[in-house]
């Protein structure tokens, strides 16, 4: 035996210590009969149950918290200044204007699959659950819910239904390891996300939004910027250049992408290849982004913000010049 | 039943046939267990995290409709990612000192000399890198050089020199933990 199979056999004699004992080994037949238990309650229940309550999450949050991995990195690097806070310095950023980018539909599976794969960038926790929509009498009526006073498309169409839905909060703590894990599997450079990112606390309230359907089918919602907190020694920018990558854009154009866009005021938008195109457009007097999906059958929809309020407006009936003529008579 | 492929069995699982589910969960469990009660060291948990993974391949086998040629690589891997997920989250819960046996036994010097052992070969497993671990908990249950390649997703090729780098490094950290005599494990 030479020295190299020696090393490896004395390692894997003193590994073999972490062999369950008797009284540990698997009990598959047990194991299988709570499997069925707990498939057989998901088909009445409809969903999934936790196996694993506090750990571990359903398919749905599974997902959710691989998407929140682009969102919040998206969202960590779109809003501008930084400030103090607590007496810590705290990023807070606010969404200023949005920047689409196309992904394609193997780069989205790909994602997809690192996190059924259980891949997570770390650990998001709700604090604040997001409500359904709450029908309410009128504009005023959800000025008073929401604590803003709501534009609406004054010359077009009968507003036939007004609602509110509260917002939501949450934190992510981020996992250095497992986030640059995604970033690798997607065939970007793990060290873009720094050392100094383990276990940083990014948070995240989203506010009461208004939502207005009116009877040519469009709908009208606005909401106040999004709140992110985040520590000040992150640089959005690296982030950003991450985040690109992770989206499937070349190193090189990433990089030189990331250089370009000012992060700290700049939303990420991914848009999918297979769903749609999207193009930007003014409204008034912002920038704002079409997203016109393939299926004829789906509506086009509008994004833009103006004076700290994120606005989204979906089609109805209208084509999308005439999506484009409605939102800028939103007073 | 008991000769089809884990991707006919897989296949059959996605057009709703049951048996071929379990046929695969009797095939995979034990490995699928013993790899989590390595990383994790603690009975409930790594059964936990087993059902965490068969409800995993559940899923896909419904959405992918059995599609996967290497099943058994996916399920090992899966169960990896999972149990350091649940390592990583015991570290941010500051959970140091989770007991890794049972505590009542006859035989109570052995049991606290081989947690004590235990110990120590998790603090050292804990310095090295994630694939370096799993290659030597996935050799140390038997798993072929094809079986690691195909789990940590290397080249066959590669698999002996990373497990002698492995090994060399694993023995210079447990030794700094013995001899330091306050192993900090796995957590």
């Amino acid at each position: 035996m030479n020295e190299q199979e020696h090393d490896i056999r004395e390692a894997l004699e003193r590994v073999a210590a972490l062999a369950p004992d008797a009284d540990e080994a698997a009990a598959p037949q047990r194991a299988l009969a709570q499997f069925k238990q707990q498939t057989a309650y998901r088909r009445l229940a409809g969903g999934r149950p936790n196996s694993r309550s506090n750990t571990i999450m359903s398919t749905r949050r599974i997902v959710s918290v691989g998407l929140t991995f682009v969102v919040a990195i998206a969202v960590l690097m779109a809003f501008p200044s930084v400030r103090a806070a607590a007496g810590e310095f705290l990023g807070l950023f606010r969404v200023q204007t949005f920047a689409p980018i196309s992904v394609s539909t193997q780069q989205l599976a790909m994602l997809e699959q690192l996190s059924e794969q259980g891949l997570e960038p770390g650990e998001f926790v709700v604090t604040q659950e997001p409500g359904e929509p709450v029908t309410v009498d009128s504009p005023e009526d959800a000025a008073i819910v929401a604590g803003f006073t709501p534009r609406t498309l004054p010359n077009r169409g009968e507003l036939i239904r007004t609602y509110v839905m509260t917002g939501g909060a949450g934190h992510l703590i981020v996992d250095l390891a497992g986030a640059r894990a995604i970033v690798e599997a997607a065939g970007a450079d793990p060290l873009l996300l720094p050392d100094s990112l383990d276990g940083a606390r990014v948070d995240v309230t989203v506010r009461d939004s208004i939502g207005q359907l009116y009877d040519n089918g469009v709908i009208l919602v606005q909401t106040p910027s999004p709140d992110v907190n985040y520590p000040a020694d992150v640089d959005p920018a690296l982030l950003g250049e991450a985040l690109l990558q992770v989206l499937g854009t070349e190193p090189g154009e990433a990089h030189r992408i990331a250089q370009s866009i000012d992060w700290t005021s700049t939303l990420l938008l991914p848009v999918p290849q297979s769903m749609g195109t999207y193009r930007e457009v003014n409204v008034n007097g912002v920038s704002g982004v079409v997203l016109e999906p393939f299926d004829t059958a789906e509506e086009a929809a509008l994004v833009w913000q103006q004076d700290g309020m994120v606005y989204m407006m979906r089609a109805g009936r209208l084509s999308v010049d005439e999506l484009v003529a409605q939102a800028n008579t939103v007073r | 039943m008991v000769g089809l492929s884990d991707t006919a069995l897989l296949a059959d699982t996605a057009r709703g046939d049951a048996a071929s589910f379990e046929t695969l969960f009797h095939r995979h469990y034990d490995r699928v267990y013993g790899i989590l009660f390595r990383l994790v060291g603690e009975r409930g948990e790594a059964e936990d995290l087993a059902q965490e993974v068969f409800l995993r391949l559940h899923d896909h086998a419904r959405r992918r409709r059995g599609l996967d040629d290497n099943v058994g690589a996916w399920l090992y891997r899966v169960a990896t990612n999972l149990g350091y997920n649940a390592l990583r989250d015991r570290r941010r819960r500051r959970q140091r000192d989770v007991a890794l046996v049972p505590t009542e036994s006859d035989d109570a010097e052995a049991r606290l000399a081989r947690r004590e052992e235990r110990r120590a070969v998790r603090a050292a497993l804990a310095k090295l890198s994630q694939r370096q671990a799993q290659l030597l908990v996935l050799r140390q249950m038997e798993f072929s050089y094809a079986e690691c390649a195909a789990i940590v997703g290397v080249a066959p090729a590669s698999v002996g020199a990373l497990l002698a780098r492995a090994a060399r490094a694993f023995r210079e950290a447990y030794e700094k933990q013995t001899a330091a005599g306050q192993p900090r494990e796995w957590q």
